[in-house]
């Protein structure tokens, strides 16, 4: 592509993007003959280039849409609403065209143009005159060849030169544009038809003055970098000086570095801005396309365009922007009998709203509709299984405005093609998190919503508070931090101090519950952990505002705020979500810019919290909680069956004509093997099930026991669930039920795999080699847990002393019994004493230190494998790896098993 | 064994040189038009949470480099000691620095006599390797860039 074709493109993108703020200004004030002038022009300007360039059928639409303003520009007149329309339609084609020829795109537009000709035509010979005016013809409109008056010029100049930096960023990848290209503003440019073949920029080099230039974006890109750069040397430099403080020339220098750096810094900013206008304008034509179609009268006032942000930002903002606004409009405003019937004016106003607050940028989105139904929007969230109704019940008014923002989440009864899939505020959301920003809903039932985003002013140089824990600092971005809280060690009103809510750390701030994580132990560098809080003469806490809601961090120390330039981390760490990135500081150490959202995520503050919600509500005692993962089934009976996710080994669709009979077992071949089957639906109901369904394939879950694998056949494999607490036992009718759990308002049944299995299949003693049974130790609070891993080891040929903790452990350990057990199995997390107490006391003990220990336990915890190899055990195996803890157990008790068999 | 593809080397000589260090008084190479430069020891910062092999942050000239222990990578025994030199490399972007024990020459080895790593060698080594050069009074083993990082991308922090 040559450089005189692209810089054509370029115009013509610039030009056509003139006509549609132009057009959309027309919708909403008095017909304006200045922007009808103006539109004219463009249109006329970009004919003459395409047709220098030998694109036919672009002029040929853009001669048609510029006759078709004639008139009304000849005559003074305001457009139509119909030819307004046409206009709009030519100028989405003329895009489209002009894009496919940047695409070198073969597309055919012949249909289009054609369809275009014919209804532009239509309204012309109908006669403009007799067309219905929407704008009020008395405006007086001066001589059309008058010079614009130089406000006037400025004003749109000004618009023109901030399209150009923008229009430069479809531009990017062309690097070789060089040319620079100059718009005169202070000369007037003559408003005349006549002024043919001659195209703005052509004008512009006549002229004497050069006030704008357009320059590459990568230009700013890279002096942005080097800015950033240079402040960071600049922080450098100043705590430099801040340390000699004798040296009196070298503090004033250090000084006027400062002051230029920033001033620079700010100055090469501004040439990266660009007025959210840009962007918001457009969505007059969204507006007005959406309300056509749904039959709604929308009004939509824009507030502070002319708020400057990041041009990447403006990027960014834009499509959770128009997902927003579709919303407001598809779902927020009511059609128009509503809003008569609720005596709501008839036609619905959406107001955007561009602001500065506090260095950053806000953008509200407010509608005046029928706001959140809070019942109906928990009503969905339950039935989409994201919160439960007990949840529902506590939930606090923002928190359930908040559940619109979760994925897979969508009120609209009625799914329509403009919004209602349930990805939209999802995305919003994503989006905005991205370039560090938030999102925030309030809402009044039938009074309409406000959404408020919050983003930064720019990404390359972020404001952030510096943190130290344990010696080391830490960012984090000044726009996810709400407070700073200092609680002194003496303060005794418990609102002042921390308090502890079935072990979790919790604080009352200003009447709400703040739960709080300790930094220290969320990075593992304590594994002591919330407990030195007690301890600290003073404790700070940093409040930072995550998805879910509010949470206090607790950290060492809280330092300075600075501005950081964000470097991204290297693949090595992008698995941590925890960072963001990493900074160089002021004294030329590197630190860790802490992600918000994932810190919350990790330290599953608000799993947790839900988890003491739940636990409150059974009346249970402190057991620790663990979300365990149920298969749901179903079993061809009536009720709900589910079998815990750590049993299955894997879950497999065998054809019915696979299945073989050998006796009377039904069996399938399965990986080189014979694998038996059970009847499930048979099994509990203890007789055969009258001729099993007639599917095609049958749905098998294979549980491996005692070395050996069984399949189980279910008639369909429903879904994975996770729930908490203790399985309820009161109920347990069939000796192949363990009992039952409530979830979503149903019970359901949990299946003990292992019995189904040993009632077809009675275990096989291997006691033959009794004197080298490996007997473990297994410490388990959680009584479920406690007797499946029992079960399964004692399948896998182990003989297991369960106990339920710590404590307990090392006692029957300590009675001088330590040679009884050939390894000890743990969980981490226990009352009383914990997997992490229980492996320092016995390696500290001479007798016991060589015993092999291993940690088990759940996932999503704390603490990584590192950790937890650190602190003394011999490995980390998870809940629901039960064939690798069996594989562990005869790994770390080898070198036992060879000792014995030689003595 | 197929002889690694240099990028960029377009004179086809059969010579190849690779930048040599000693990790545990074993010999290492690595191509030297992979390395960017090798450095002294740095201060770094911890990463919490991190993998065990990845040591830490290093501030080079304002960049950040993820310093990356050897010695834990390839799971041989003792700490990278704090002393260790860092070679630095750059992969999709991101600086990475590799902690050794002591930085050997720049040496010229036929491209042709590249062996394959014995099958004897702990897997969580010779993964990483491309292959072994006999040299008169060691081994020389080489380090396939690409391996170490793609291993890397596919092991998971919790």
């Amino acid at each position: 592509m040559s450089g005189a074709l692209r810089e054509f493109l370029a115009e013509a993108e610039e030009q056509l993007e003139r006509v549609t703020v132009k057009l959309s200004a027309q919708d909403y004030k008095k017909p304006d003959s200045e922007s009808i002038h103006a539109i004219y022009r463009e249109l006329h300007s970009l004919k003459g280039n395409a047709q220098l360039f030998g694109f036919q059928a672009l002029a040929q639409v853009a001669h048609t849409l510029e006759s078709a303003i004639d008139s009304a520009r000849k005559h003074n007149q305001g457009l139509s609403a119909e030819l307004a329309d046409q206009i709009y339609v030519g100028t989405g084609l003329l895009e489209r065209m002009v894009k496919a020829v940047r695409d070198s795109s073969e597309a055919d537009f012949s249909k289009d143009v054609t369809r275009l000709l014919t209804q532009v035509t239509e309204i012309i010979s109908r006669g403009l005159h007799g067309a219905p005016m929407p704008f009020g013809k008395d405006n007086i409109i001066p001589d059309e060849k008058r010079p614009l008056a130089p406000s006037e010029v400025k004003s749109e100049a000004k618009v023109e030169s901030k399209a150009e930096v923008k229009s430069e960023t479809v531009v990017e990848i062309k690097a070789e544009i060089k040319e620079v290209v100059v718009e005169a503003v202070s000369t007037p440019k003559a408003v005349d038809g006549e002024d043919k073949g001659k195209s703005p920029s052509h004008q512009a080099s006549d002229a004497a003055s050069q006030e704008t230039l357009r320059v590459q974006v990568t230009l700013l890109d890279s002096l942005m970098n080097l800015v950033g750069e240079l402040v960071l040397v600049r922080n450098q430099v100043l705590q430099k000086s801040n340390s000699q403080s004798d040296d009196a020339e070298f503090a004033n220098l250090s000084q006027r570095l400062d002051v230029i750096t920033t001033e620079l810094q700010n100055e090469i900013m501004k040439t990266r801005m660009q007025p959210i206008g840009t962007i918001l304008t457009k969505f007059h034509r969204l507006v007005r396309d959406l309300s056509r179609d749904l039959n709604k009268e929308i009004n939509l006032k824009l507030e502070g365009t002319e708020t400057e942000l990041d041009k990447t930002l403006v990027e960014a903002v834009k499509d959770p922007l128009t997902h927003i606004i579709r919303n407001s409009i598809d779902h927020g405003i009511e059609t128009k009998e509503e809003r008569a019937a609720k005596g709501k004016n008839k036609a619905g106003n959406v107001a955007i709203r561009a602001f500065h607050e506090g260095g950053q940028i806000v953008i509200e989105i407010s509608d005046d509709g029928r706001g959140l139904q809070r019942q109906k929007i928990g009503n969905k969230a339950i039935e989409r299984g994201l919160i439960t109704a007990e949840n529902f019940r506590k939930m606090s008014d923002r928190d359930i405005c908040n559940l619109i923002f979760l994925p897979g989440f969508s009120t609209a009864e009625k799914v329509s093609n403009l919004s209602g899939r349930g990805v939209g505020m999802d995305v919003v959301r994503t989006n905005i998190e991205k370039i560090g920003g938030v999102v925030d809903i309030s809402s009044v039932e039938g009074g309409g919503s406000t959404i408020r985003m919050k983003i930064p002013l720019t990404l390359a140089i972020v404001p952030a508070l510096l943190i130290k824990t344990d010696g080391q600092s830490f960012a984090i971005p000044q726009v996810k931090l709400t407070e700073l809280v200092r609680l002194q060690k003496s303060e005794t009103h418990s609102e002042n101090r921390i308090e502890h809510l079935q072990g979790q750390a919790v604080f009352r701030l200003r009447g709400n519950l703040l739960p709080l994580v300790s930094l220290e132990s969320l990075l593992g560098l304590s594994p002591k952990g919330p407990k030195l809080v007690q301890e600290r003469e003073e404790t700070s806490i940093v409040v930072l505002q995550a998805d879910a809601g509010l949470f206090g961090l607790i950290v060492d120390e809280i330092d300075d705020s600075t501005d950081i330039v964000v470097k991204s981390l290297s693949g090595f760490l992008k698995n941590l979500k925890v960072y963001s990135g990493a900074t160089v500081l002021g004294d030329g150490s590197v630190a860790l810019v802490l992600d918000v959202t994932g810190l919350a995520e990790h330290a599953n503050v608000f799993n947790e919290r839900r988890e003491i919600a739940a636990l409150e509500d059974g009346d249970q005692s402190n057991k620790h909680l663990e979300i365990t993962e149920f298969l749901t089934v179903d079993v061809g009976l009536e009720g709900r069956y589910c079998i815990p996710l750590f049993v299955v080994n894997r879950l497999e669709e065998f054809p019915r004509e696979m299945l073989e009979i050998t006796g009377n077992q039904l069996v399938v071949r399965y990986r080189d093997t014979v694998l038996p089957l059970i009847d499930l639906a048979e099994t509990l109901k203890g007789s055969k099930a009258a001729a099993t369904n007639k599917k095609e394939f049958c749905s098998v879950i294979v549980v491996q026991q005692g070395g050996r694998l069984y399949g189980i056949i279910v008639e369909q494999i429903v879904d994975i669930i996770g729930m908490t607490g203790a399985i309820d036992e009161s109920v347990r009718d069939n000796a192949c039920l363990l009992g039952t759990k409530i979830y979503q308002n149903h019970i359901v049944s949990v299946i003990d795999a292992f019995r189904v299995i040993h009632t077809h299949f009675p275990i096989l003693n291997t006691k033959e080699n009794e004197g080298q049974t490996i007997r473990i130790l297994y410490a388990e609070d959680n009584n479920f847990f406690q007797r499946q891993i029992t079960l399964m080891l004692e399948g896998a040929g182990f003989k297991v002393t369960p106990c339920i903790n710590g404590e307990e452990a090392y006692q029957s350990l300590d009675n001088g019994k330590f040679d009884a057990y050939d390894i000890i199995v743990s969980d981490l997390d226990m009352p009383v004493m914990d997997g992490f107490q229980l492996v320092e006391k016995i390696r500290a003990n001479k007798a016991m230190a060589k015993l092999p220990v291993v940690a088990l336990s759940s996932r999503a915890k704390l603490m990584t494998e590192k950790q937890v190899l650190k602190s003394g055990f011999d490995c980390y195996i998870e809940k629901s790896d039960v064939a690798g803890l069996i594989e562990a157990v005869q790994h770390y008790t080898l070198s036992k098993r060879e000792m014995k068999r030689g003595a | 064994m197929e002889p690694r593809r240099e990028s960029g080397n377009k004179s086809a000589s059969s010579q190849r040189q690779l930048c040599t260090f000693y990790v545990k008084s074993q010999l290492y190479g690595i191509d030297v038009t992979q390395v960017q430069e090798v450095v002294k020891s740095m201060a770094m910062s911890r990463i919490p949470l991190a993998l065990h092999y990845v040591r830490g942050l290093i501030n080079l000239r304002g960049q950040v480099a993820t310093a990356v222990g050897l010695r834990e990578m390839f799971q041989l025994e003792g700490q990278t000691e704090t002393s260790s030199m860092n070679v630095i490399l750059r992969h999709e972007g991101a600086l990475i620095a590799l902690q050794v024990d002591e930085i050997g020459d720049v040496m010229e080895v036929e491209r042709g006599d590249i062996e394959s790593i014995p099958s004897t060698i702990p897997d969580s080594i010779r993964s990483y390797m491309s292959g072994v050069f006999q040299l008169k009074n060691s081994l020389l083993c080489v380090i396939d860039l690409n391996k170490l990082f793609k291993n890397v991308s596919e092991s998971e922090a919790v």
